[in-house]
């Protein structure tokens, strides 16, 4: 079928045809393609647009190190995902791949003008310009900045498609297949223990596939692959392949992104994979460098190892009439398998006598070979045409005609990984690259990341580090050496005012690094971000090292010398699907309800969010809204009586011989002078002496308390509660058990509260005599055993029936036939708020904002000053604590009668650019026929009957400052 | 409340039946008579289980002992620990939590979805605190898979998580 | 993520606990005796260690005891782990 297609490939099924749409045109391939291959394949070189100049591009590379082909891929609705590499997506039947950056179209780019504007968008551009007339900025700069800015386009509709992720746990994970990996995985499987083996290739074997004639233990590579998976497999090693691990962390867990399918629907698409491992064996192995020169990224232009890739694994010929500029071996082995598919081969090799078997095998293979001379430009529109090669930068050149320049600049070790895990990385003189160094995580790297060269050398490498004999390990009897060398970034002359490209995703060039090197960039942290060089989503796989080796010689220093850029993570551009996996929607985060909630939603409540609880907080009528609702809602529990799901306080069981003494310490109150029976409210400060939570503690045996937190305390009280039991008076012989979900509570308040429970509570006498108010007792509802404390949250006579959660529903539902009986109804928590503002109680985190002292908020009286130490008391001395002038609570009444805002700064008439304090709570109420407010008032209770203003956006609002108890004061409606 | 949640080949998750829990703390040197209180031997290694008497002891820190059993010895489990010469503390958390069985091959695979724990450390009996997804849980291995057990007011999420793990699990 | 061993429980990931400071802060014996600078060093002051640092975790996801552990600050790496209430060695480790 196509034109460039070859008789091998070991990635595609030549026996099934499929297609896929390329910017509008048709395009077809075979299934195990990439829309890179399969482009190339119909001899479509021209993939996409450099992000600056707009300057036409192919692809680059063969894999994750592609900078340039990157595209929009859209596989249905809502399945578009932008800057794909070409080089890595499997094409499937009918998907939809558009280019990016153009406008118009690829071949006619009208950002191509940046290109001819380059003179004046040099390094350091954005830095440089855009910064007067300043009036410019807002209406001119940044939109042009913002159109221009940006790779591809966002997806606009949420992702169809399910997420996974998984924790996983083994003595040894080995990243990488290729030669190395696959030897590690075959002798740590020997070893015994849990073996994990992760490639982001589509299949194992890595650079080994693009090695066909090599033969290992007597197999052919391919032949080796095979039985190598199959001894995996018999050996329990979990085979993870198109599974990058992105991230290395520390305590060795090493993150995985699986790509599941390119398909989605019912299967999961992508899995991220938590693995912690004992060891970590990283043969991620090394990425060919370009050679940098005039005009070197055209399309057509690509790595030797890419068009090695493309004939070996999916046979594609990157042209017929190939030019290879090398200054190493390993391009000897492309050239010859290239021509040996048909190719017109001409290697031009920088060095001057190379070794002497490898022309020989050249000339026997029908390759050109040109010593001594190196590429110095190139011409060709949208696809080269001819390199002019010559042997120095400024020497006489001649031209050779082309279809396709491979570039093999030598080789860089990837030592992300290594560099993540908290390694350091060191120069290797010989090998002129940076190798893994010295490393306190349990690994180790093997293979030509870490500068083995021979395949023999990387499988026995690969062999040693998991744990194997070297003497057993698999023999390659192919020496061919990847011929790792140094760059030779001099290639481009300075002051030559054509583009020599080092980082081809953000073209960055050459004269930009000597550039920046000349205004005075020195560290390399720095050139990287002023040029952005390796800032690109490829992270400067193929750039940062050819980059380094230009700022290090325009600086006269060594490569070392000069230093390298630090890698972190991702090491591949991960989705946030996959980081998100299980949470999103539901799982995002927990959705906490109580016993009674499917009650609540039958009765028709609005909820709100407490923390993770859903807590019901009015429950509407037809017609009303949340004021309607709430007025009717406090009129009930005023006038008769109102039912409230309570569940959500956090309970917390204090039981031993030291649980008082234990309370003295932890609360501000005495609660060792409880009787049995009887429950005090109480504050919890911090060691700071501010309010940190409050409660009603209840006695139900000498040794035995029941304690309530606020519902959003929970958690955290319990948390400081242990940390003074177990950390600070660990002798105390106490212990704390967590009841809040133990026990669920219907809170039972209003006029006829006592007549309701009369008609349910069995065992109990309600009399005030027996049962006063702030006592608790056990009794029985609907035959399920109840705890009821009579506490008031409301101002009102008040019973908070606590339930074994199993048996709320029947309590709940007898309770509230009861309610519904006596004239009374459900309320919600707004309805709460209300009735405990317009008695002045506090809430925590309301009033209080952690700089409140129960002085503050007029409950100086709950402070047991003269017990000999609690938690907060010594703070509480402090005479800045007992300032007169400091926040103090009050109520405010608007002169108007208007509603104030909730964090409204409260004011003097007199000079309303001084905040006085703030408003803290504020509403409606119908009770007092009025709204009204509570504030945080400095010196507050001396101003009590003054007049204030309260800043609002429509100006100051008189108020008249009160004391913060507005209903019932003497206190007479908790006892009916 | 159907009693299977969901089936994946032979893994299984279903309710756990309901069950008397007694939260025992007492300090480990009084393991012994503890042990005499609660009529079998509690364990002294952490995260271990033991059984006598149709009740279980999950030992999940350094001074508590979980006491689970049928519904109806509550009351009697209870009272041998009423008027304990020695110091301890008996709080019944029977309500507190629900209670997943998880059965078959793919159990752990069900698990591993949301726990960071290496399941292969708990041997039969074993127990132990952790997490699944964003929630505390109690995990329990027992002869014949797991039991997980949770706050209650965290089921709905607990159950979702599964169910998504165990769509992913099917998933080819 | 951080794999720390709790002396309890064994080695558990990161996200089963909770960090609680700095260890080894002594709350001054007769706390509303003492004076204001001792207080105040009390509540608020703090090394900030380059190197290694023993703090307080409480493996809260478990079994809820809390513990201190001697963290390298550079290398973020875990150095050893002991119980509350136990002296921090001159090596860093348990006594």
């Amino acid at each position: 079928m196509s034109v460039f297609r070859t008789a091998g490939g070991d990635a595609i099924d030549r026996s099934r045809t499929i297609s896929f749409s390329f910017d509008g045109t048709r395009i077809e391939g075979h299934p195990g393609d990439t829309i890179a291959s399969a482009l190339l394949a119909n001899g479509v070189h021209l993939m996409g647009r450099s992000f600056k100049y707009h300057r036409p591009r192919g692809v680059l590379g063969a894999g994750t190190e592609e900078p340039n082909a990157l595209v929009g891929v859209t596989r249905g609705p809502g399945r578009f995902e932008p800057n794909q590499r070409a080089t890595l997506v499997p094409i499937t039947d009918g998907m939809v791949v558009e280019s990016q950056n153009r406008s118009p179209s690829l071949a006619r780019d009208i950002g191509a003008v940046n290109d001819l504007l380059s003179a004046f968008i040099p390094a350091g551009f954005y830095y440089k310009t855009f910064m007067w007339p300043r009036s410019f900025w807002a209406k001119v700069y940044e939109p042009v900045i913002r159109r221009a800015a940006g790779l591809g386009r966002p997806p606009e509709v949420t992702d169809p498609d399910r997420y996974a992720q998984r924790w996983a746990h083994c003595e040894t994970l080995v990243v990488g297949a290729g030669p190395a990996g696959l030897a590690a995985a075959l002798a740590a499987a020997d070893a015994g223990g849990r073996v994990i083996l992760c490639d982001e290739g589509e299949t194992i074997g890595g650079r080994l596939r693009d090695m066909p004639r090599a033969t290992i233990d007597g197999l052919t590579a391919g032949k080796w692959i095979v039985q190598a998976r199959t001894r995996l497999e018999n050996a329990g090693v979990r085979l993870l392949t198109r599974t990058t691990a992105y991230h290395y962390g520390i305590g060795n867990l090493v993150t995985l992104a699986q790509r599941c399918t390119d398909a989605g629907g019912a299967r999961t698409r992508e899995r991220q994979w938590m693995v912690r491992a004992g060891r970590v064996i990283i043969a991620i192995g090394s990425i060919e460098r370009p050679i940098v020169f005039p005009n070197n990224d055209r399309p057509g232009v690509m790595l030797a190892s890419a068009a090695a890739g493309f004939l070996h694994r999916y046979g594609v010929l990157v042209g017929r009439h190939i030019v290879i500029a090398t200054q190493h071996d390993s391009a000897y082995r492309t050239a010859i398998d290239l021509a040996g598919a048909g190719a017109a081969v001409t290697l031009v090799d920088r060095r001057a006598r190379p070794a002497a078997d490898l022309g020989e095998a050249c000339s026997a293979a029908g390759v050109t070979v040109i010593t001594g001379h190196i590429p110095i430009d190139t011409r060709g529109r949208l696809r080269v045409s001819k390199v002019a090669i010559a042997p120095a930068p400024d020497a006489a050149h001649r031209w050779l005609p082309c279809d396709a320049l491979l570039m093999a600049g030598g080789w860089t070790p990837s030592v992300h990984l290594h560099s993540q895990s908290g390694g350091k990385v060191a120069w290797d003189a010989q090998s002129a690259a940076f190798l893994p160094g010295t490393t306190l995580a349990a690994q180790v790297s093997a293979g030509t990341c870490r500068g083995r060269v021979t395949l023999a050398d990387c499988l026995a490498d690969g062999w040693t580090a998991g744990g194997g004999n070297g003497a057993s390990a698999p023999a390659a009897d192919d020496r061919t050496d990847t011929g790792m060398s140094p760059a030779e970034p001099d290639a481009h002359p300075e002051g030559a005012r054509r583009k020599a490209f080092v980082d081809f995703q953000n073209d960055v060039t050459a004269k930009d690094i000597r550039l920046a090197v000349r205004e005075g960039f020195r560290s390399v942290e720095h050139l990287k971000r002023y040029t952005t060089n390796g800032m690109a989503t490829d992270q400067g796989r193929t750039s940062n090292i050819n980059a380094l080796a230009i700022a290090a010689q325009a600086m006269g220093q060594t490569i070392p010398g000069t230093g390298l850029t630090t890698f972190r993570a991702p090491y591949s551009p991960t989705t946030f699907g996959t980081m998100t996996g299980f949470t999103r929607g539901r799982l995002f985060d927990p959705v906490r309800t109580t016993p009674m909630h499917a009650r609540a939603v039958a009765a028709g409540a609005v909820f709100e969010d407490v923390g993770q609880w859903k807590r019901a907080r009015f429950f509407p009528r037809p017609g009303e809204d949340m004021h309607a609702a709430t007025a009717r809602e406090c009129i009930s529990v005023r006038e008769a009586v109102g039912l409230f799901d309570a569940s959500t306080l956090g309970k917390i069981e204090v039981v031993g011989p030291d649980a008082a003494a234990f309370l003295d310490l932890l609360y501000a109150g005495r609660l060792s002078t409880l009787a049995v029976g009887r429950c005090r409210y109480a504050l919890m400060l911090r060691e700071d002496g501010f309010i940190a939570d409050d409660g009603v503690i209840a006695r139900l045996a000498t040794d035995r308390f029941h304690v309530t937190t606020t519902s959003g305390g929970a958690a955290s009280v319990l948390n400081v509660m242990e940390d003074f039991r177990q950390t600070e008076w660990p002798d105390l012989r106490v212990w704390l058990t967590s009841t809040t979900e133990q026990w669920a509570v219907a809170g039972v308040t209003g006029p006829r509260a006592r007549n309701v429970l009369a008609a349910l509570v069995e065992g109990v006498d309600l009399s005030s005599d027996a049962f006063p108010h702030m006592a608790v007792r056990q009794g029985r509802i609907a035959g399920v055993p109840v705890r009821i404390f009579r506490v008031s949250f409301t101002g009102e006579t008040g019973y908070e029936i606590n339930v074994p959660a199993r048996h709320a529903l029947p309590v709940w539902d007898a309770v509230a036939a009861a309610v519904a009986a006596a004239g009374g109804g459900l309320y919600g928590t707004e309805a709460a708020h209300v009735l405990r503002a317009e008695k002045g109680y506090i809430i925590v985190g309301q009033e209080t904002d952690g700089t409140a002292t129960p002085d503050d908020v007029g409950l100086g009286k709950m402070v047991a000053a003269t017990k000999p130490d609690f938690v907060g008391k010594r703070s509480l001395m402090r005479a800045a604590m007992r300032d007169p002038d400091r926040k103090q609570l009050v109520a405010l009444l608007t002169a108007d009668r208007s509603l104030l805002d909730e964090g409204t700064q409260v004011v003097d008439p007199a000079s309303p650019r001084q905040s006085l304090g703030h408003v803290s709570s504020t509403y409606p109420s119908v009770t007092l026929g009025r709204p009204f407010a509570l504030a945080m008032v400095h010196g507050g209770r001396s101003l009590l009957g003054t007049k204030l203003a309260v800043a609002t956006a429509a100006g100051p609002v008189a108020v008249d400052v009160v004391d913060p108890v507005l209903y019932d004061p003497s206190g007479a409606r908790l006892d009916v | 409340m159907s009693d299977l949640i969901l089936t994946l080949g032979d893994t299984s998750a279903s309710r756990a039946p309901d069950e008397a829990q007694l939260l025992l703390h007492g300090h480990p040197r009084d393991r012994a008579a503890l042990s005499a209180l609660a009529g079998f031997d509690l364990s002294d290694t952490m995260l271990a289980s033991t059984a006598g008497s149709g009740w279980h002891a999950l030992h999940l820190s350094p001074d508590e002992w979980l006491l689970v059993g049928p519904n109806g010895g509550r009351g009697d489990m209870a009272a041998r620990f009423a008027e304990a010469p020695i110091v301890l503390s008996l709080v019944d958390i029977s309500d507190r939590s629900v209670g997943i069985d998880l059965t078959g091959p793919l159990a752990d695979d069900l698990l591993a979805g949301g726990c960071p724990l290496d399941l292969a450390t708990l041997s039969p009996g074993g127990c132990t605190r952790t997490l699944f997804g964003k929630v505390t849980v109690l995990l329990w291995r027992r002869d014949d898979g797991w039991r997980m057990s949770h706050a209650r007011s965290y089921d709905a999420y607990v159950v979702d998580l599964l169910c998504a793990v165990a769509e992913d699990l099917a998933s080819p | 993520m951080l794999l720390i061993e709790c002396p309890h429980c064994g080695p558990r990931a990161e996200i089963e606990f909770r960090y609680s400071g700095e260890a080894h802060m002594v709350r001054p014996a007769a706390a509303a005796a003492c004076d204001d600078a001792t207080w105040a060093a009390y509540l608020y002051l703090r090394d900030n260690v380059r190197g290694e640092h023993a703090e307080r975790w409480r493996h809260t996801h478990g079994c809820g005891q809390f513990f201190n552990v001697v963290r390298d600050t550079l290398t973020d790496r875990v150095v050893t782990t002991y119980p509350a209430g136990h002296a921090r060695s001159a090596a860093g480790g348990e006594i």
